[in-house]
Formats: structure tokens, C-alpha cells, sequence
């Protein structure tokens, strides 16, 4: 039993055999193609009648119909091939230049993939990781670190209080005192975390930031270790060789205190906008622990020295991916996050 | 600070180096010198104040003139024994006395008086060295105090005497605290309120008297004339008309300084340089070089005996360093003469003994106390930059690792990984300007006020943290939870975009009682916003948000409604636990967020997934299509259908839902799920599993009314 569309089709297949056999050219093989396949194409349009049937024709005739079409355009791609000359493109082109459909990938923040990379440098130093707490008693943000209540250095740190006398950290050198006191040495430690200064916010200064203390404890380490071990800390970071310039500077758990300067990364030491044209950037102050701290959590300081650095996050982030305002980092603005 | 070159080289006129290099050395040698600016034919360097907040005695250019001595090795011109030439003491010596009634506060008070002055202008070269500093002329008497402190370092101050009350010819100076509401008027114009404790000078013979000059009271008043260290008043001030002074150098205690001039809101040069702990022993350097200049310039006499109050002295003291342990302090091989000759020329002088070094400190470098401290003099007349870096020697055993670190890593990269964009957001928020800020969601101020208000996870609602001091109202608390920061960022970037994702992870502060330290647990908070959307569409997506979480942590967890758009989170891996972790609100038709007190999560942490083994035998797939009336919820349909579903049934999904009249009837949805049945032993037949799927359809017949649909 066959329907019209049935005929039709074998028909067709005939009418298509025919054509295949006298081609000669590309244009023949065009010209085939508009016959059957193209918008009023005689296979084209009997798909178009396909709905129309009863369904349990539809299935089966449709199945014949696609078969017929696949059929003829993989044997005009096949007759193209044999041919000479110039090729036709016989099926749709592909536009190379599309631009491609991303998978729709989230971002972690500036911050956090730095905090991570340099963590991953530190850990694989030997430094272990610690967390500091958001809010913290004077003693372990002050006191311990040889600022009694009273001493005028606690006024370098603008510090916020709250209502009942405790502290949002000015400095992640809040851990420090714990970490010497719960550990024994040798203690190679970071305490990677965010901090509070009460100062008001400008393209350069922000009273949210980010910091990572380093804590070292051992027998018989130098000045010199302590330089050594930032100056190969950022050589791996901004992965090259950097000139390291030392200022002196003071901070009361240290002794002596120390700002650590490298070479302009930005400008390589030739003077821009980034280190206002010293061709210097100060980026890690430091030093040898300061005995009275050492005393404090119970190290001996006479067999033991220690070093400790405070390393600015949010400065080594702008400098590592060129971000000139420190206010995009909290501004949530997902213009600045998709980049990363 | 600000220094000038031309000064300096007074007492070092050796000097050839250009002012720029003598800056760049100063910044490796000192402190950082923040700008080097030409003023004619002079320049000026600005000195960071905060790497000197040790070194009282570098707020000078004697003694920045010092170190560039040491740094560059010039001997130092002194100040000549000429500079504090005093003229002869005047016959008609006056008595004039100082009582006083704080020694703790003031360790040492030097003064004179000065008769017959000629106050007027300064001198040209001595009004530029002033004004090229910053500091405005007067008049020849102030301007020498002034000049006098830039030079040695002293804070001077001249009391015009014949404004001061005088019992039979003689004044009496006083120093002592304040009384609660005592007033002065400080030489800027401006009235203050003393309060206990601030040392002020005082003119002890004060009297009241009425407007017609009368005594009021017999009985002797002293009345403040100056605010210790900070600022005169402007009652005593010298001006034109002045004959005679009284010139006080003095010594105040540091911390006193410090807090007085914090409580008033008042920075002077005095001030600046009495809080850094001010060498007692520099008073008589200061008012000697005062009088000098003062006869020189002013004309001026000695008028009594020079009155100074010092009882307890401070003499130099020794330090001992030895030099084996410098050098491995340092990291260097410096021989004990480099040593010597570096702390020479910082004029402390050092006698050796063996290894020992005895170093003698004069009491102007009052920041020497440790052997620390003179390492740190040699590194620094040695140079910083001539240490070679090395790094320390340890063993090769591997950083211990941080799990709650690596946890909170994990998350957030997973995070990413599923579209969210991670966004940092402030500690501090606000109270009230939280609740205008969020108009635009409908039900957010109420969500965030109740969390600001209570806490909803600690069980004991404490208040949040409160800022003494906060930048402004809407910085002014520690945030209890992190849902209201992300609102407000996704409020701010619908501007730009249709949908996005956001997510943060930080701890947040949960007050316990007074004298603990606050819980901070570490919280996940996430944020879908799609516009024109609605919580249908949008819950599935961040509840699957969430059970990939949950299935990456090999976790399981239930969800139960709270309030209409609340509902929990719960923690149910093994049986009997059931722990709150968070939630997830529906915040309008196009926000849904949620929240996870991650610190938990890590608390009940599961091990590693273990491998299960892939099936050989091929599984047989069955749908079921029902209609059930809409009150059922299609989770415990699924849970029905698990747990009637037999050994056999491996997974149960659901993978069509819809509300149509038309198809269900009313009141009704259509629900269909496939059904996966599989055998670790055998290829299953159909045979196997249809008794199993009637009993399934028969059963979800009688517990939820279900239609089967074909």
C-alpha cells in the first residue's frame, strides 16, 4: 500500500539518481542541490507535508524522507570531491570569526586569587597557615606586641574600637603572640586575613584591607635571613629578579624596624605614576622580633630569634593585575569581578 | 618634618653631596624622605614622621645634621660654646620662683627672666630660616624660641612677666594638673575646657580682683597661663610692647603630652616633639642658646638667677653588645673596629673588652635601651643594602597543613566553577541607612534588621558589635551575617546586568557575654538575581547550587520551611543528626539568596567519597507519569517512591512538572519521573521489575490520590 507522498518519494529518488549520474561541474552539483534542497526544493517541500499525515505514516515515511536527504548530501560532498577545479562549499560554511558561546564561568576575587598564590609560596617555604580573628582583644592587638596601654606608637594604628573596648584588627600581627606561645620552634608561620584602619577611604586607602603577617622562630637566623626570605618570596611572585632597598622605619614589636622597598615592577625601576617616580615601591615593613614580645609569649629569647613582616595584600593585587583604585575591591561591581 | 639643607650644612659645611643624594641616603640611613622641594636657594626635605616617632632628638638639624655625619663621614661642627654666650647677670636681680606639684609629670623646669627687651621684628635671615619651614614670624622673641627648637630640638616659651601677678615684685610660675573646668585661652584664640589631669603653668599669685582692680578674695588663686608643652595662652602673650619675660625650657613627661593633646584636639611643633620622650638634659642646651640669641637680637638682660627644678638626673648609660653576636644578629662579618668607628660617629662612644663592646648612650638617645637597638645603629651607618640576603637553614619537613583553609578554598573555587562571581564586601554596616537602602526589596529591611537585632543561629540574641568611633552611621556595626551586603551588590549591578550569580565568604561577629571574645564563625553567602524570573524558576537553581555543595562535601541535607519565604537548611548526614546550617530566602520575584554557616559544615565534615563499583549488567528503564492534587510535594512523592522502590531501584528522577486545567484538572499537577532499576548480579528482564513498578503506581494511588497518566 502506498500513498501519494509514498510515490512521490520513490519518484524523487529516481528524479535525484538521474541528476547525480550527468553531473560534471560544481555548478551542476549547486544547481541539484536548489532543486532538491533548497528552500523550495522538491525535498523540502514534501518534509513540509510530513505534519499533515496520519502518525503512524508519519513516523515511518519521515524516516525515509531523512534518509533520502542524508543520502544526497553526502553524495554531493562526494561528488565535489572527484571533481576539478575550484571547490564549492556545498554545505552551510562555517564563519571561523563567530564568536564562541562561553560557558558561563564565575570568578573567585582579585584578592582572594592572590591571597592564594602567595600562600601556595609560602606554604612551599615551609610556612604554615593561620587565620586571624575579625575582632580582637587589645592585649594580643597591642599589648603583647610591646605597646602597653598608653604607648603613643598604639596611634599610628588608627584603630577602631567598639563600644565595649575590643578591636577590629589594625594589623593581622594580632596571631602573633598566640602563635609564638602554642608552638614550639623552629615556627615558620602567615596569618593571611583582613584588617581595619579608621582612615577615610581614597583611591589609595581603604579602612577594609588585607594583610599577611609572616612569623619565623628559630636558633641562629639573621637579619639577613629575613631579607632573604621576602626577597625570594617576591622574586616568585612577580616571577623575576628584583633589587631589594632597605629604609629604616619604626614599629614597636620589631627591632629593628625595617620597610622593605623592591624595584618599580611596574616601571622597572625608571619611575612612574605607581611608585610617584622614585622608581621604588615599599611594600613589606619588617624585622627581628622585638625581645619584649619574644618575653611576652614565653620564648627564651636569649637562645631563639625570630623575624616578622606584615605584607600588604591589596598592594601586591593592584600592582599584580594594574588596578589603580583601591575602591573596587569592595565595590561588589561586577564590571571590575568578571575580568578575573 | 621639614628640614632645611643650608642648615644643616652649619654644622657640617663639608657637606659637597647634592640635596637629592643626601635625601636618598638619609631615606636608607634615617627615614624616608618624602619630597626634597627647592625654596630659592635652598631645599627642603619632608621627613616621614612615623619612622622617627622613636627619635625625639632628629626633630632638629642638629641632630639630622648628626646622622648625615655618620652616613656620609663628616665630623660634626658643633654648635659653638660661643652660641650660648650669656650676657653678665644684671645687679638688680629679681626673685622669681617655680613650685611645682607634679614631678612625675615634669621632670626638669628651666627658666630665667629677661629684662629691658626691644621686641619687634625679626631679623631677615632669621624670619626666612623660620618661614621656610613653615612656621610664620612674629616677632624677634617668639621667633628665637621657635628658632631655638628647630636648631636643638627644645620647645621654648616666653611669658610676657608684666601680665603676671606679682606679691611684693616677685612672680611665681606653678606647674601642676588641671582642675575640672578650668578655661584658657590658647595663643590660637581658641577658649578650652581643662579637664583633671592636664599638666598646665600656672601664675600662682593670682589674684581675683573686680573690674575696678580690687582684691575680691584675700586668699591666693592660681590660675592657668599655658598648657604644659602644648600652647601658651594668650593672656601672658609677648608681643611689641613686652619689656620683660619670663622664658621657660622645660621638660615634660611624654605620655601626659600625648593624652592632654589628644583630649584638646591640639598639635604643636611643641607638642609634636614632647611626645616623643624629650631628653631632660636638653633644657639648659635650649635656654642657653634662647638668651644668647635673645641679648643678641632683643637686647635682652638677665634679670635673674637661672631657676631650674631637676630632681632626679638622667645620666648617660652603658649598653654592652658583644660583637660575635652582632654579626650573627646581622647576618654579617663586620670587624669590631667597622663597629666602633659606626657607633662613633654617632657619638656614642664604646670602650672594648675582648668580644664586649661597653657603650656609652648620651641621654639625648633616650631609644637605646636594648643591645637590639645598637645592632640596628651599625646596620644602619654600615648600610642595609650591603647585607647580602640569604635565607634561613631549617629542615625539610613540609608546612603543616590548614584544613579549615584549604576547606574554605575548595569552596569558593567550587563557586566559581558553577557561575558565581565572588564579590568582598564590608564588615561594617550600617543600621538605619540599611533599611532605606533596600526599598527596592520589598522584605529585605525587615530581613536584615532582624538579623542585626538578633542572631539567628547562636540561639543567644546578643546585639551586634557597635563602633565607638565608626567612619559613619553606616559603618557603625559588626555584621552578624552577609546576606545584606550581597543585596545591596546585587541591587547596584542590576544597573548592568539581567542575571548574575554572587557569592562571599567570610566570618562574621556573634557577640557572646561580656569579657569573651566574640564567636566569628566563617559564613557562605550566595545571591541569584534574574530579572522578570520567579521563585519557581529560580529555586531549583540555587538549591542546585547547593546540593552540589553538599554532594562535593559528601553531605546530605533537608529543607524546611520557616516563614513564607524562609526555609532552612539542615545538616541530616547519619541518622540522628539534624543540625541547623543556614538558609534561603526568597527576597522577591527576581532574588533569591541564601546563607550556610560554613564553620559548621567543616565541624561535621565527612572523609573522602569511597569508589563505587560500575554495574556490568545493564539497568531497565521505566517512567511513571501522575497526577496528583497540587498540595503534594513532589520531594515526598520522590521519598515514596525510594523507599517503596525494592532493592532493585537504583535511582529515582524527576523529570517533568507542570500545572495545566486542561491536562490534570483542576487543583492538580502533572508529575513524571524515570525510574532506573538495576541488578549488581544479573541482567534484569522486564518481567523483574513490572510487579515491582505496579506495586509502586498501586501504593502512590493510595497515599496521594495519583492518577496514572499515559
Amino acid at each position: 500500500m502506498s500513498s501519494p507522498i509514498q510515490n512521490n518519494l520513490t519518484n524523487l529518488k529516481k528524479s535525484i539518481d538521474e541528476d547525480l549520474r550527468n553531473v560534471s561541474s560544481h555548478e551542476d552539483l549547486l544547481k541539484i542541490r536548489k532543486k532538491y534542497l533548497g528552500r523550495k526544493g522538491a525535498l523540502t517541500e514534501l518534509i513540509k507535508e510530513l505534519p499533515q499525515m496520519r502518525s503512524e505514516k508519519r513516523t515511518q515515511l519521515g524516516k525515509l524522507v531523512n534518509q533520502t536527504k542524508k543520502d544526497l548530501e553526502s553524495q554531493l560532498i562526494e561528488k565535489s570531491t572527484r571533481l576539478p577545479g575550484e571547490r564549492f562549499s556545498l554545505v552551510p560554511t562555517l564563519d571561523i570569526s563567530l564568536p564562541g558561546t562561553r560557558p558561563p564561568l564565575g570568578t573567585v576575587h582579585p584578592i582572594t586569587k592572590v591571597k592564594l598564590e602567595a600562600e601556595e609560596i609560602f606554604q612551599k617555604m615551609g610556612f604554615r597557615i593561620y587565620e586571624p580573628r575579625l575582632v580582637d582583644n587589645d592585649f594580643h592587638n597591642f599589648t603583647a606586641l610591646n605597646m602597653p596601654r598608653q604607648h603613643p606608637a598604639r596611634e599610628m594604628w588608627d584603630t577602631f574600637w567598639t563600644q565595649d573596648g575590643l578591636i577590629p584588627i589594625t594589623h593581622t600581627s594580632s596571631m602573633q603572640h598566640r602563635i609564638l606561645k602554642n608552638n614550639s620552634p623552629p615556627i615558620a608561620a602567615i596569618v593571611p586575613g583582613r584588617c581595619f584602619r579608621h582612615e577615610a577611604t581614597d583611591s589609595s586607602h581603604e579602612h577594609t584591607f588585607y594583610q599577611i603577617e609572616g612569623v619565623y622562630l628559630d636558633q641562629g637566623i639573621t637579619l639577613a635571613d629575613l631579607i632573604g626570605t621576602l626577597k625570594t618570596f617576591l622574586e616568585t611572585f612577580f616571577a623575576r629578579e628584583l633589587k631589594t632597598k632597605i629604609q629604616p622605619s619604626f614599629f614597636p614589636f620589631v627591632e629593628p624596624g625595617l620597610e622593605i622597598l623592591i624595584d618599580c615592577v611596574i616601571c622597572r625601576g625608571k619611575g612612574c605614576s605607581v611608585c610617584k617616580k622614585t622608581g621604588w615601591l615599599e611594600l613589606v615593613p619588617a624585622g627581628p622580633i622585638h625581645p619584649n614580645v619574644l618575653k611576652t609569649a614565653g620564648v627564651n629569647h636569649k637562645k631563639y630569634r625570630g623575624f616578622a613582616w606584615g605584607l600588604g595584600l591589596d598592594r601586591l593585587t593592584m600592582l599584580k593585575y594594574k588596578i589603580d583604585d583601591i575602591r573596587w575591591f569592595h565595590s561588589g561591581d561586577l564590571r571590575f569581578l568578571e575580568q578575573f | 618634618m621639614l628640614i632645611s639643607y643650608n642648615w644643616l650644612r652649619e654644622f657640617i659645611p663639608n657637606l659637597k653631596a647634592r640635596p637629592q643624594k643626601v635625601a636618598e641616603k638619609l631615606s636608607v640611613t634615617l627615614a624616608e624622605i618624602k619630597t626634597v622641594t627647592q625654596k630659592g636657594q635652598d631645599y627642603i626635605f619632608e621627613i616621614e614622621n612615623k619612622a622617627l616617632a622613636h627619635r625625639p632628638d632628629c626633630f632638629s638639624h642638629l641632630g639630622i645634621a648628626r646622622e648625615i655625619g655618620a652616613v656620609f663621614h663628616f665630623k660634626l661642627n658643633r654648635p659653638q660654646s660661643s652660641h650660648f654666650k650669656l650676657p653678665p647677670i644684671s645687679k638688680t636681680t629679681e626673685s622669681f620662683g617655680v613650685t611645682i606639684q607634679a614631678d612625675q609629670l615634669c621632670p626638669r623646669y628651666t627658666a630665667v627672666v629677661l629684662n629691658h627687651l626691644k621686641v619687634g621684628p625679626s631679623p631677615n635671615w632669621l624670619k626666612t630660616a623660620l618661614e621656610r619651614l613653615g612656621i610664620r614670624s612674629i616677632n624677634n622673641i617668639v621667633d628665637i624660641t621657635n628658632y631655638v627648637m628647630l636648631e636643638v630640638g627644645q620647645p621654648l616659651h616666653a611669658f610676657d612677666r608684666n601680665k603676671l601677678a606679682t606679691i611684693h615684685t616677685q612672680s611665681q610660675i606653678g606647674v601642676r594638673p588641671a582642675r575640672k573646668g578650668e578655661q584658657i585661652t590658647t595663643l590660637d584664640g581658641q577658649r578650652r575646657n581643662l579637664s583633671d589631669g592636664m599638666l598646665v603653668i600656672t601664675d600662682q599669685n593670682y589674684l581675683k580682683k573686680n573690674q575696678n582692680g580690687r582684691k575680691l578674695s584675700t586668699k591666693v588663686n592660681s590660675k592657668p597661663i599655658a598648657i604644659a608643652g602644648i600652647m601658651g595662652g594668650s593672656e601672658t602673650e609677648v608681643n611689641n610692647d613686652t619689656t620683660s619675660i619670663i622664658l621657660e625650657s622645660a621638660n615634660f613627661n611624654r605620655y601626659s603630652i600625648r593624652k592632654t593633646s589628644n583630649l584638646l584636639g591640639l598639635r604643636s611643633e611643641a607638642s609634636t616633639r614632647f611626645e616623643k620622650g624629650l631628653d631632660p638634659n636638653l633644657t639648659e642646651i635650649g635656654l642657653k642658646r634662647a638668651i644668647h640669641l635673645m641679648n643678641q637680637l632683643a637686647n635682652a638682660q638677665i634679670g635673674s638667677k637661672i631657676v631650674d627644678i631637676y630632681p632626679k638626673k638622667i645620666r648617660p648609660k652603658t649598653i654592652k653588645i658583644n660583637t660575635k653576636e652582632t654579626n650573627a644578629f646581622l647576618g654579617t662579618k663586620l670587624s669590631d673596629r667597622n663597629m666602633t668607628t659606626f657607633l662613633n660617629s654617632l657619638d656614642l662612644e664604646t670602650t672594648q673588652a675582648g668580644n664586649a663592646l661597653n657603650v656609652q648612650i648620651p641621654t639625648f638617645r633616650q631609644d637605646l635601651s636594648i643591645p637590639e637597638d645598637l645592632y640596628e645603629e651599625i646596620a644602619r651607618v654600615y648600610g642595609y643594602d650591603k647585607i647580602r640576603p640569604t635565607l634561613p637553614k631549617r629542615t625539610l619537613a613540609p608546612a603543616l597543613p590548614n584544613h579549615e583553609v584549604e576547606f574554605d578554598q575548595k569552596i569558593r573555587k567550587l563557586f566559581a566553577q558553577m557561575g558565581f562571581h565572588e564579590v568582598y564586601t564590608y564588615t561594617f554596616v550600617g543600621e538605619k541607612s540599611a533599611h532605606n537602602s533596600y526599598d527596592h526589596f520589598s522584605k529585605l529591611s525587615r530581613i536584615h534588621s532582624e538579623r542585626i537585632q538578633s542572631n539567628c543561629w547562636s540561639g543567644n540574641a546578643l546585639p551586634p558589635l557597635q563602633l565607638k568611633n565608626p567612619l559613619s552611621p553606616d559603618l557603625s556595626f559588626l555584621r552578624q551575617t552577609l546576606l545584606p551586603s550581597l543585596l545591596e551588590k546585587a541591587k547596584l549591578n542590576q544597573k548592568s546586568f539581567d542575571e548574575f550569580k554572587l557569592f562571599e565568604i567570610d566570618r562574621v561577629v556573634h557577640p557572646r557575654e561580656k569579657g569573651k571574645l566574640p564567636d566569628e564563625p566563617k559564613h557562605l553567602a550566595g545571591i541569584l538575581f534574574q530579572s522578570n524570573s520567579n521563585p519557581q524558576r529560580l529555586y531549583p537553581l540555587v538549591k542546585g547550587a547547593l546540593e552540589t555543595l553538599f554532594s562535593k562535601l559528601n553531605q546530605e541535607t533537608s529543607y524546611s520551611p520557616k516563614t513564607k519565604d524562609r526555609i532552612l537548611i539542615h545538616l541530616t548526614t547519619g541518622k540522628k543528626l539534624k543540625i541547623n546550617l543556614g538558609h534561603l530566602d526568597l527576597i522577591d520575584r527576581q532574588t533569591i539568596g541564601f546563607e550556610v554557616n560554613l564553620s559548621l559544615l567543616f565541624k561535621h565534615q565527612k572523609g573522602d567519597k569511597t569508589f563505587q563499583p560500575i554495574p556490568i549488567h545493564p539497568p531497565v528503564k521505566k517512567d511513571i507519569s501522575l497526577i496528583i492534587p497540587q498540595s503534594i510535594e513532589v520531594g515526598d512523592v520522590l521519598e515514596r517512591i525510594k523507599d517503596r522502590g525494592g532493592k532493585l531501584l537504583k535511582e529515582v528522577e524527576l523529570f517533568d512538572i507542570y500545572q495545566n486545567e486542561k491536562v490534570s484538572g483542576r487543583g492538580k499537577k502533572s508529575v513524571a519521573f524515570h525510574l532506573t532499576f538495576q541488578s549488581q548480579k544479573r541482567s534484569l528482564a522486564d518481567k523483574d521489575v513490572r510487579p515491582r513498578e505496579e506495586k509502586i503506581i498501586k501504593d502512590l494511588q493510595q497515599k496521594f490520590q495519583a492518577q496514572i497518566r499515559n
